[in-house]
């Protein structure tokens, strides 16, 4: 009887199966609470009391800034309407031109406002537009 | 009919004779950086992100760095390790509970293994460190009130200063008998501050009415942005400055009634 060995046969398969089990254990452990949780916050009743503190300034801080921009837009739309409603007694022709609709000049600006961003480009600013 | 209809339009345009319409134009700047925070802001997103890292899982930096490697031995070399649990042993702070590396009881300070510095390094070179830019510039240091750099923060409003030493923003009286609002406007700041500039118009529509002193004399607004390009002043009769201004520089430079009107229009950041 002839024993015929084939190189890597028997570790080879068994290998790749541990290793896809690790890859997966790995992966599970990533997704998983299980030794990674820290320890429950227990706050002292005073340090309770600090946070629902801080959350509640907040919290004001937040309304007071929303009715102040509340306020502001309600007083812009105000400031508008005066100021059509005293063009219509001024100047019948430039009231009419002004609150007829015209989507040409609503049209956002093609490549226009930048968003702020947290620190300035290194070319702050272009100082020549591009020749139309 | 007809009559009466006829006299309404004859007396409305008599009236409008003797008023004089200037259009101005309420021209700014928006932020190019993010406002700057307050220091309530500062302090209260400071407490969440501290509260969030306290309450973070531990990092699992086996599944970034893969075993055995060189970037695995770089990053546990660059920990700090928190103070183990040893039988015998009294701790000031509380009896240690570790896992994984990490202090449960705190939050987790992942060190991430410094590459070698070089602020140096060309602008091709990818891997150079990534500093950013001031936001403070050099307009800022050197007070230039004409600067489009300045106050990268807050919206700058256009102010021009007319040949009687008062401030106002850009007004433009309105001479054709078919002139409009918003072009009229357009065109007069173009012909004040040269070509070389790029304006959105917002609307057509005027945001607030402005009476002078003895009521003949009336200015709409129209909002506008700057794009691009810059607000040069040209040789004329009326303006002999001009300047970038955050609101509140506004309100010093203008008269209070003025301000009134246009103070629901100027934003605070």
């Amino acid at each position: 009887m002839s024993k015929v060995f084939v190189r890597f046969k028997r570790t080879q398969p068994a290998t790749a199966a541990i290793l896809h089990a690790q890859k997966m254990a790995t992966q599970l452990s990533v997704i998983t609470a299980s030794r990674k949780a820290p320890r429950l916050l227990k706050l002292r009743p005073e340090d309770l009391i600090r946070h629902q503190t801080v959350t509640k300034a907040w919290s004001l801080f937040q309304a007071e800034e929303r009715a102040e921009q509340e306020a502001q837009l309600r007083n812009q739309y105000q400031s508008t309407l005066d100021a059509v409603e005293l063009l219509q007694k001024i100047s019948p022709r430039l009231y009419k031109s002004v609150t007829t609709p015209d989507n040409n000049i609503t049209v956002f600006p093609r490549g226009g406002l930048r968003t702020p961003t947290e620190y300035p480009p290194t070319i702050v600013w272009r100082y020549q537009i591009k020749p139309n | 009919m007809i009559r009466s209809g006829i006299r309404t339009m004859a007396s409305v345009a008599s009236k409008e004779n003797t008023k004089v319409i200037n259009s101005g134009l309420i021209l700014s700047r928006i932020p190019i950086v993010t406002p700057d925070l307050t220091e309530f802001e500062k302090k209260y997103y400071n407490y969440q992100s501290e509260l969030e890292k306290r309450l973070m899982w531990t990092f699992p930096y086996y599944f970034y760095f893969r075993k055995g490697t060189l970037a695995e031995r770089r990053f546990l070399k660059a920990q700090k390790y928190p103070v183990s649990k040893q039988p015998g042993v009294w701790y000031p702070k509380g009896i240690p509970d570790i896992r994984q590396n990490r202090e449960r009881r705190s939050k987790q300070d992942v060190i991430l293994p410094k590459e070698q510095e070089d602020i140096n390094e060309s602008l091709e070179k990818i891997s150079r460190p990534v500093v950013p830019n001031p936001r403070t510039t050099k307009a800022d240091e050197t007070g230039d009130l004409t600067s489009l750099e300045r106050k990268l923060s807050r919206t700058l409003y256009l102010l021009l200063k007319n040949k009687t030493g008062e401030w106002e923003f850009p007004t433009f009286q309105l001479k054709e008998d078919d002139a409009l609002l918003h072009l009229n406007a357009e065109t007069g700041l173009r012909t004040l501050g040269g070509k070389n500039i790029n304006t959105w118009t917002v609307s057509k529509t005027p945001v607030a009415a402005y009476e002078n002193n003895n009521g003949s004399d009336i200015t709409f607004f129209i909002k506008s942005h700057i794009l691009g390009g810059k607000f040069d002043l040209q040789e004329n009769d009326t303006y002999s400055n001009f300047a970038w201004l955050t609101k509140d520089e506004v309100k010093n430079h203008i008269k209070t009634d003025y301000f009134n009107k246009v103070d629901c229009l100027l934003s605070k950041v």
